[in-house]
């Protein structure tokens, strides 16, 4: 736990750097046992699931280049309202926030701002390797570079810019990974308040957010 | 920053943006309102500042094209352009007559495809819904076209310095003449529902409107201005690449409101379609695309400054470029139409605005915030 | 004894309105994204939006005042649906129908945007008062025709009781109040475009002005109930116009038809008309709207 010092790779509050994911071992590759019929805590949370899952909000928010290819997914030509993805004006009515590229420091307390009075469970789609690694403006001084250090991104989609192909097979991920109750990044951000917003007070100078603004 | 407003307690204080679905990106616009009525207005801008022009100062010629292209998403060609012909201007490369006129064409595409969506972006701002849907479709078409040519759907970095990349596909012309006519079939149904709407027209008439006086010295240009009487236009006023050889006139109205504004453009996407369709029969059709250029790795550009404009969709776009001798550029200046636009021009005609005639008033100016902050 | 048979009847009654007014909600998505050239939202998304909505695990209140939008909303829809005639004579179907219930009727129409505005304003975000003035200045524009065709038609049959008005229209649709009152028709189906919200009078929550209005602040739960609310509102409206217009009902199916007509003919308006200011949507009801049904009530009189 901790800020990382500079030039190193930095780690999430549990200890794996950023971007890896467990390997799957050989255990995990055969059944470990008969299969149970599900509990009714595990029924409830299929069906919850299920129903997030089906009908995503997307905060009406282009916070960078990316945003223009939101207007080609959600008009006729992909029309994303056929997997029940709609827009949400505002973001106490909205689930994904989608970071559309890089993201200038201006911009992520915005964001955060706009992240926190979302409405739990909420999910982070990132766009572009510059929410990874900076991208291109891996030099600028106004930009952040790594995303997952100040909000949890469940789920990114690369590309410069991604095509609306792509945005549909990422949001196509994230509502695979509701289902089975992967997509915890916001329970990730609750749990780790202290770390991400010890980060966030890194970048942003005028910090003037109130400590607990959902 | 602190904002004085001697007037505190009887205006509603509001901030449209940046998290808004009625701003045309990511920008703020800070109201204060009596009832329903703006009294004033500020453009808030900074959220997509990226500092373009001190990361081209970092890098060599070739490393600056990928990046400026994103100092405007809708329309990145013209950058392109732009930093091209500023280079080569004082680099001192003539490039080749074919690689002019697909210069001329790509300019002319990306102008239809942005003028295209920002009709839908006019409509949609009313409220209406079906427009935007359609024509960001129409556009799409044309992004088909672009990904045919140059391999990319929204970033092309098609030309290079010395011309472009490469040469027409075979059967590039048909497919584009096809792309054309389904914007012109489509057309008339826009028409019906916005410009031959009285809904529409009662909406957009008479609104918006700004004093023609202070306009010209201001640096307003594109349909912000020639809808209030002004026929400037870059491509007329200082020709470039082939537009002395092409045959087009410069739409001019005297509304000055929302309407002719979006009239404008309405019919600026037929003397496009026109331009694209004489460029692709007046192309020669042999001939290099690219002059040779020196090893780009070694490239010194001795000292010089020029400055470079051309015609985007929503106005004049300039690059002021000053080179040391060195390999890299000593300094860029990007003149974006958007930025008078969106500050001069916006913040006067808040004033006495309607709140619901925020949005469509700026949208029809138009504002592209990238491009207003780099 | 009675009175319990015909409670579980209207329960069951509201539920098949809320399921009928989700279900007609996602024809109506269905409909605009064919125009639009989409596919579209399959039709029973707007029962996986409600369940979603009601799912969210956060709920922010902001205060006791925050809960009465939402529930006065929905009061208003149940009420008007509880106090008018569903199917006339199939007593299941009748509800509370009583002498003067078109008088209660017309007050419900008001209670759910006095709600919401009341409930909105607790949440404190300036999009809310600006909405609801518009909301509430909208409804009082158009509430003059709707009201002056009301009255044509009492004044012709003489009873405040939307039973009797649906009965005086039996025999035939030659019959009904539609062809026979036609300038209070013209009236009152004109008003109809304003109250269904739908553009061009979708000033309220007009999306990219000020986003949802009143419900800005609203989130999870509250959305779910105000998705209720506004599915039995819609229903309850329209067996309304086709109690006072369309000669009722006299079987489930009958209803169900005449509903999604009369339906469709505000959503065939919104799909090609962009949006009016509200000052321009008020002076738009209280011009031609209200002077037909002025001269509905003269005809009506004389």
């Amino acid at each position: 736990m901790g800020v990382e010092e500079k030039g190193k790779v930095p780690l999430l509050p549990s200890g794996v750097p950023v971007g890896s994911k467990p390997h799957a071992t050989d255990s995990t590759l055969f059944a470990q046992g008969r299969p149970k019929p599900l509990s009714l805590d595990e029924s409830v949370a299929f069906i919850k699931n299920w129903f997030r899952a089906q009908s995503l909000n997307v905060m009406a928010y282009g916070t960078g280049c990316g945003s223009i290819e939101l207007g080609p997914l959600g008009t006729s030509r992909f029309d994303m309202e056929r997997f029940g993805i709609t827009g949400g004006p505002t973001p106490r009515q909205s689930s994904v926030l989608i970071i559309s590229g890089y993201l200038s420091v201006k911009t992520l307390k915005r964001v955060i701002r706009s992240y926190e009075q979302m409405p739990n469970p909420r999910w982070v789609v990132a766009l572009g390797s510059c929410t990874i690694n900076g991208g291109m403006y891996w030099d600028s001084y106004s930009t952040i570079k790594i995303l997952d250090q100040y909000l949890p991104v469940d789920v990114y989609v690369n590309g410069c810019m991604p095509r609306p192909e792509a945005l549909i097979a990422g949001f196509k991920d994230l509502m695979d990974m509701i289902k089975r109750g992967e997509a915890n990044g916001y329970i990730e951000y609750q749990n780790n308040l202290d770390w991400y917003r010890a980060n966030q007070r890194k970048v942003i100078k005028d910090w003037n957010l109130p400590e607990y603004s959902w | 920053m602190t904002i004085e407003n001697p007037h505190v307690e009887k205006e509603t204080q509001l901030w449209v943006g940046p998290q808004h679905p009625g701003v045309t990106g990511n920008m703020a616009i800070q109201v204060w309102l009596t009832g329903d009525t703006i009294q004033r207005g500020i453009t808030h801008v900074g959220y997509l500042h990226r500092g373009f022009e001190k990361l081209m100062e970092r890098r060599k010629f070739i490393q600056s094209f990928p990046i400026v292209c994103r100092i405007c998403v809708p329309e990145p060609d013209t950058n392109e352009y732009l930093l091209a012909a500023s280079i080569e201007e004082l680099g001192g490369i003539t490039i080749p007559e074919k690689a002019v006129w697909l210069r001329t064409l790509v300019l002319e595409m990306s102008r239809l495809a942005s003028l295209v969506q920002q009709i839908g972006g006019g409509a949609g701002a009313t409220g209406l819904g079906a427009v935007p849907n359609w024509t960001y479709t129409l556009r799409d078409y044309i992004l088909d076209s672009f990904e045919e040519l140059t391999g990319g759907r929204v970033y092309h970095m098609y030309m290079v310095y010395g011309g472009v990349r490469r040469d027409l596909p075979v059967g590039f012309a048909e497919r584009m003449e096809a792309t054309l006519r389904k914007i012109e079939e489509r057309l008339p149904y826009i028409d019906k529902v916005t410009f031959q709407s009285s809904v529409w027209r009662e909406r957009t008439q008479g609104v918006g409107l700004t004093d023609p006086a202070w306009v010209k010295e201001m640096g307003i240009s594109g349909p912000a201005i020639r809808a209030m009487g002004f026929a400037r236009d870059v491509r007329r006023d200082f020709p470039y690449l082939a537009y002395p050889e092409l045959d087009f006139s410069v739409i001019t109205s005297t509304g000055g409101d929302i309407y002719a504004r979006m009239e404008i453009r309405r019919h600026e996407v037929v003397e496009s379609i026109k331009i694209i369709r004489q460029v692709l029969q007046k192309m020669p059709k042999d001939g290099p695309v690219a002059a040779p250029i020196p090893n780009v790795f070694t490239w010194r550009i001795p000292t010089g400054q020029t400055y470079v404009r051309a015609e985007a969709s929503r106005g004049e776009m300039g690059y002021y470029t000053v080179t040391d001798g060195s390999d890299k550029v000593r300094r860029v200046h990007v003149r974006g139409a958007s930025y008078v636009h969106g500050f001069a021009m916006a913040e006067r005609m808040f004033e006495g605005l309607n709140i619901a005639d925020l949005h469509p008033t700026l949208v029809s100016i138009p504002t592209c915030p990238p491009e207003m902050e780099r | 004894m009675e009175l319990l048979l015909q409670i579980l009847w209207s329960s069951i009654g509201v539920l098949i309105a809320v399921a009928y007014g989700l279900l007609t909600g996602g024809i109506v998505r269905k409909l605009f994204a064919r125009i639009q050239g989409r596919v579209g939202p399959p039709v029973y998304q707007g029962f996986i939006d409600l369940g979603k909505n009601f799912f969210v695990r956060d709920n922010i209140s902001h205060g006791p005042m925050f809960y009465f939008g939402p529930a006065l909303r929905t009061a208003g829809g149940v009420g008007i649906f509880l106090f008018i005639p569903a199917i006339v004579g199939w007593a299941p179907g009748e509800n509370f129908s009583f002498a003067g219930d078109l008088l209660l009727v017309m007050y419900f129409m008001f209670f759910g945007s006095l709600g919401m505005a009341l409930g909105g304003s607790a949440g404190g975000h300036p999009h809310t008062p600006i909405g609801a003035g518009r909301g509430l200045s909208q409804m009082t524009a158009f509430e003059v025709p709707f009201i002056l065709a009301v009255i044509a038609l009492v004044a012709d049959t003489g009873s405040f009781s939307v039973h009797d008005l649906t009965l005086a229209q039996a025999g035939g649709f030659l019959e009904w109040n539609l062809l026979t009152h036609p300038f209070a028709a013209a009236a009152a189906f004109i008003a109809m475009l304003g109250m269904n919200g739908y553009a061009p009078f979708n000033v309220v929550g007009a999306p990219n002005e000020i986003p949802v209005g009143p419900m800005t602040e609203y989130q999870g739960g509250f959305i779910a109930t105000l998705g209720t609310g506004r599915a039995i509102f819609a229903i309850a409206k329209m067996i309304l116009f086709m109690d006072l217009f369309l000669g009722g009902a006299t079987s489930i199916l009958e209803a169900f038809i005449k509903v999604f007509v009369i339906y469709m003919w505000s959503v065939a308006v919104a799909a090609v008309f962009p949006r009016y200011r509200v000052d321009q949507s008020m002076r738009f009801f209280l011009g031609w709207p209200a002077l037909i049904g002025v001269v509905a009530v003269l005809l009506a009189l004389f």
